[in-house]
């Protein structure tokens, strides 16, 4: 089940929020959430389920035994275990088929049979939700969750189970048995919600019906125009989907009293490839940095060993989207540029003007996309050529049949939504009441912007009364805003399964 | 100016970190942010509430009108899923997903206002692509985003986006013009007359041809067949032909791949002509304007865009013409039905019924004829309607057979040599749509 359906949509998020509300208590909440959660899981893998129950139950066992264990080396091999049967599950049902088609590729002959397995949603999250538990209760960054059933809830919760945002543990310890559940919560969950939703299904959908016709294609069909569009709309497909679908998790966290840190900022606005990894897929990068990069040693080591380090968590990172070279490529090739940026190439872009760095950063992780989105080296490579114009302006299409230009007037609405306009507009109208329009506005900075703002007008106390109006009705009429989003995405989902006959009623 | 301490701070969310993150200290909501919070809420939960409370009014009998609930996209969809929930409601159908596939369509069968959610969709991206258009004033544009139907302005028509002019196309057709040169050597004795209509894919006018790479046409695909049965002297092969989109959308529906009453009319006159029928003033020309309505054609549907035009029919006399079915008696040919059935309000039914295919292996017996006269047979697929009755009027027993309909509705003849052979017939129809006539062979291998 995914969020943008209208399963989702108009019965499982209705029927859950009713629920919520009617049980009493945080106790029959958390079970309520855990048995839902299973339920959202089994709607699409009814078979896999189990292998989400026992992750849950295997990762409880692991935190009680590690809490009843205070000897090192015991720990320590306790540890290690979990570590073996999470990474095991996630590398087995992720990455069989992949090792075993390099085993056969080398050998020349089928010497590991791909047992093609479907792979479980979620898995590559709900793993790494679990490894932190284990490793935080290790180290003592949080107390082991003694009911298997509230630590159920926290690896099984649906609204980050399919796409993250990952979670740790000691970010919502307290939250499981403490959490503040408000009409205003639900309703700024709503709000958070709605603007995912619209992320998702009016911008992402719509960029990636231009880039998946154009992923269809080979360079040499579309040449430079379709390989630079399908590019750019996978670009903002990317984004647009997985920040949404990242803003409705945290958004119906919120609506459950649950506080979620955000996974972007505003990665598109960055002047660096340093910058835009802090700004995306927030919840990995600091999970990787927390837990394989700084226990490799992080930077407190000899260069030849920070720059082993750097690969290793940047293959990892690759091969953790996909079991495929592509992936292992796209990891290595940022880890190249990140090392790079870090040994001299942030000196060189800091002499340079802001908008030469933006453009560089753009064109890095347009880049970045081919490599992750084109199947197949080969073709990697023809786009790469075509986007240099290998193939000419259209390969051998019209420029009319590419369809790209249909979407030159979303082009805007794109970038507009790419970028923290809003937050600056909402920033600039507080500014206004407080009479401080000379105020430094930075609406998305990289540090200090963990959190999701709560979609609201924040006003001083004190505010003038008039201008408090005027923001009052700005902030309604966002609301209308929100509606209409609401609206329109709901219509978008309704139509996306629409499938007309030709010939009916025969 | 007036300034004053102002409403109490609302707290907007129960994290500290995470008002703290953007706004000032001391910071409060703007006035009024917990009625907005309220209302916000309710409204946004009825919205998601809106499947259910349409299932509980028709549980409850509550009769609410078509626009409101998920009635009115049934013929955009053309059809109903059918549900049933309680069957899989076991280990089973959970199991194979039957019972979350049943859910999901009562979930859809139920959404409020589904049709206008449809067209308002795909009317929205309509704007946004007709906005970059303006850019760049090509003549046609899709009618949504990843639409295969396209939108042309200049003719207020809808069109499909040209399928590519491929290898395997040349070669279905070739495949099936062998297939009539075979079955035309076994029986020399036989006219066969082939008439390619401008079908479903291949619009015999199209601006997007001029725009396209390598585009399926009409006139491509004519080339081909006309060249495959060159040489067979009781083969004929025939196409109308065009010169303008005002000349096209005058005999063929704007929103349809099939011919007004005009374009079957102007189809049989080419028959007439290059067959020598007796011409019959049976037929007529005249155009009968159907009052009060509007057509819708499949491409309406399919493009989700609500284009439509006037209707009108031909003032033909088949009062001689006698109808057998496969089951039940003869019966007159009441070609008045297209105008009772016109009337009863509802745009599918009106297509539905224009397009009312007498049932597969239908005769029309022309009583008007000599029970010696000749015999025809017509293999078609959904053009036959309109142009079987006109050729019924020059035979004594005109023999129909929807074998070239690709969609799988009717059983095919085991093979065409079967049904050639079956009676002696002095001509034999193939009238279809490029497309049907590439696809047979693949479709049905044995049927030549």
């Amino acid at each position: 089940m995914v969020f943008s359906s209208t399963i989702f949509l108009f019965a499982f998020l209705p029927l859950v929020l009713a629920l919520y509300f009617l049980v009493p208590g945080h106790a029959a909440k958390n079970v309520l959430l855990l048995a839902v959660s299973l339920l959202f899981y089994a709607w699409g893998e009814p078979v896999y389920v189990v292998l989400m129950v026992f992750s849950i139950a295997a990762n409880w066992l692991f935190g009680m035994v590690l809490a009843r264990t205070s000897q090192h080396a015991r720990r320590r091999g306790v540890l290690v275990a979990a570590l073996v049967v999470d990474l095991a599950v996630l590398g087995f049902f992720k990455y069989q088929g992949f090792v075993a088609d390099n085993i056969n590729a080398i050998a020349g002959s089928v010497v590991v049979p791909n047992l093609e397995l479907p792979l479980p949603i979620g898995i590559s999250f709900f793993t790494l939700q679990a490894i932190s538990y284990v490793i935080d209760v290790y180290r003592g960054t949080c107390k082991h969750q003694t009911n298997v059933l509230y630590l159920g809830m926290y690896i099984a919760m649906f609204p980050q189970l399919v796409a993250g945002p990952i979670v740790r543990y000691s970010q919502i310890e307290d939250q499981v048995r403490n959490r503040v559940v408000t009409i205003d919560g639900v309703a700024q969950g709503l709000r958070l919600f709605t603007i995912g939703l619209g992320k998702k299904v009016l911008l992402a959908n719509v960029a990636g019906t231009l880039a998946d016709s154009m992923l269809a294609h080979s360079a040499p069909e579309i040449g430079f125009l379709g390989c630079a569009s399908g590019a750019l709309a996978y670009t903002f497909q990317i984004y647009f989907d997985f920040s949404g679908y990242s803003d409705m998790a945290i958004g119906l966290g919120r609506m459950f009293g649950f506080t979620y840190a955000r996974n972007f900022n505003y990665p598109y606005i960055s002047s660096s490839v340093t910058e835009f990894w802090r700004r995306w897929h927030m919840s990995l990068s600091s999970f990787f940095r927390d837990y394989i990069y700084i226990p490799l040693g992080g930077n407190r080591v000899s260069q030849g060993r920070w720059m082993f380090n750097i690969m290793v968590v940047w293959g990892l990172t690759g091969v953790w989207h996909g079991a495929a070279w592509n992936f292992v490529l796209w990891g290595l090739y940022y880890g190249i540029i990140l090392m790079c940026e870090k040994l001299f190439l942030l000196k060189v872009l800091e002499r340079l003007p802001r908008a030469v760095r933006h453009i560089y950063t753009i064109v890095v992780f347009v880049l970045g996309w081919v490599l992750f989105s084109v199947v197949g080296l080969e073709n990697v490579g023809q786009w790469l050529a075509g986007l240099f114009g290998a193939y000419g302006f259209t390969g051998t299409s019209s420029a009319w049949e590419l369809m790209s230009w249909s979407y030159a007037s979303l082009l805007p609405v794109f970038i507009v939504a790419a970028t923290p306009v809003v937050p600056w507009l909402r920033m600039k109208i507080e500014a206004w009441v407080a009479f401080d329009t000379a105020r430094g506005l930075d609406p998305a900075p990289q540090k200090g912007n963990e959190f999701v703002p709560p979609c609201a007008i924040c006003l001083p106390e004190g505010a003038d009364i008039r201008r408090s109006r005027i923001a009052g009705v700005v902030g309604a009429l966002a609301d209308v805003a929100l509606v209409v989003v609401f609206v329109l995405s709901a219509a978008s989902v309704v139509s996306s399964s629409y499938n007309p006959f030709i010939y009916f009623q025969f | 100016m007036i300034r004053a301490n102002v409403h109490e701070a609302h707290i907007v969310s129960s994290a500290p970190a995470e008002s703290g993150a953007t706004a000032a200290p001391g910071a409060s909501a703007a006035p009024g942010m917990r009625m907005r919070n309220i209302v916000i809420t309710v409204v946004l939960c009825l919205f998601m509430a809106g499947p259910a409370l349409l299932y509980g009014a028709s549980i409850a009998g509550v009769q609410l009108p078509t626009w409101f609930t998920a009635e009115d996209a049934r013929w955009l969809s053309g059809a109903v899923k059918n549900v049933d929930v309680a069957g899989n409601l076991n280990v089973e159908g959970f199991a194979s997903k039957d019972l979350q596939h049943a859910i999901e369509d009562t979930v859809g069968n139920h959404v409020p206002v589904k049709a206008h959610a449809l067209l308002g969709n795909a009317s929205l991206q309509r704007t946004g692509i007709a906005a970059s258009n303006a850019l760049f004033s090509w003549p046609c544009y899709p009618t949504h985003f990843g639409s295969t139907t396209l939108y042309l302005p200049a003719s207020d028509a809808l069109s499909p986006l040209p399928d590519a002019a491929s290898e395997e196309a040349s070669v279905g057709l070739r495949s099936f013009a062998a297939g009539i040169v075979d079955a035309a050597q076994r029986h020399q004795d036989v006219r066969f007359c082939v008439l390619m209509v401008p079908g479903h894919r291949t619009p015999a006018v199209s601006p997007a041809y001029d725009l396209s790479s390598n585009p399926l046409t009409a006139s491509w695909c004519f080339s081909i067949l006309e060249e495959a049965l060159a040489g067979q002297d009781n083969v004929l092969a025939l196409t109308q032909e065009y010169s303008s989109e005002d000349a096209y959308y005058d005999e063929y529906f704007r929103t349809d791949h099939h011919w007004k009453a005009s374009g079957a009319l102007s189809a049989y006159r080419l028959v007439e002509d290059a067959l020598g029928l007796k011409a019959t003033s049976a037929i007529g020309g005249e155009r009968i304007p159907i009052e009060n309505y509007r057509f819708f054609g499949s491409r309406t549907r399919t493009g989700l865009m609500m284009v439509s035009e006037d209707v009108f029919d031909t003032n033909s006399d088949f009062s001689q013409l006698q109808v057998k079915e496969p089951e039940g008696d003869p019966y007159p040919y009441n070609h008045d039905r297209f105008l009772d059935d016109a009337g009863n309000g509802r745009q599918y039914r009106f297509h539905d019924s224009y397009y009312d295919f007498l049932p597969n292996k239908t005769v029309f017996v022309n009583e008007g004829a000599p029970e010696d006269g000749p015999k025809a047979l017509v293999v078609t697929d959904s053009f036959g309607g309109d142009i079987e009755p006109m050729l019924a009027l020059s035979y004594r027993e005109t023999h129909v057979a929807f074998d070239l309909a690709s969609n799988g509705y009717w059983e095919k003849a085991a093979s065409f040599e079967q049904l050639v052979g079956e009676r002696e017939y002095r001509d034999v129809f193939i009238v279809a749509s490029p497309t049907d006539m590439i696809s047979l062979v693949d479709d049905a291998p044995g049927y030549f």
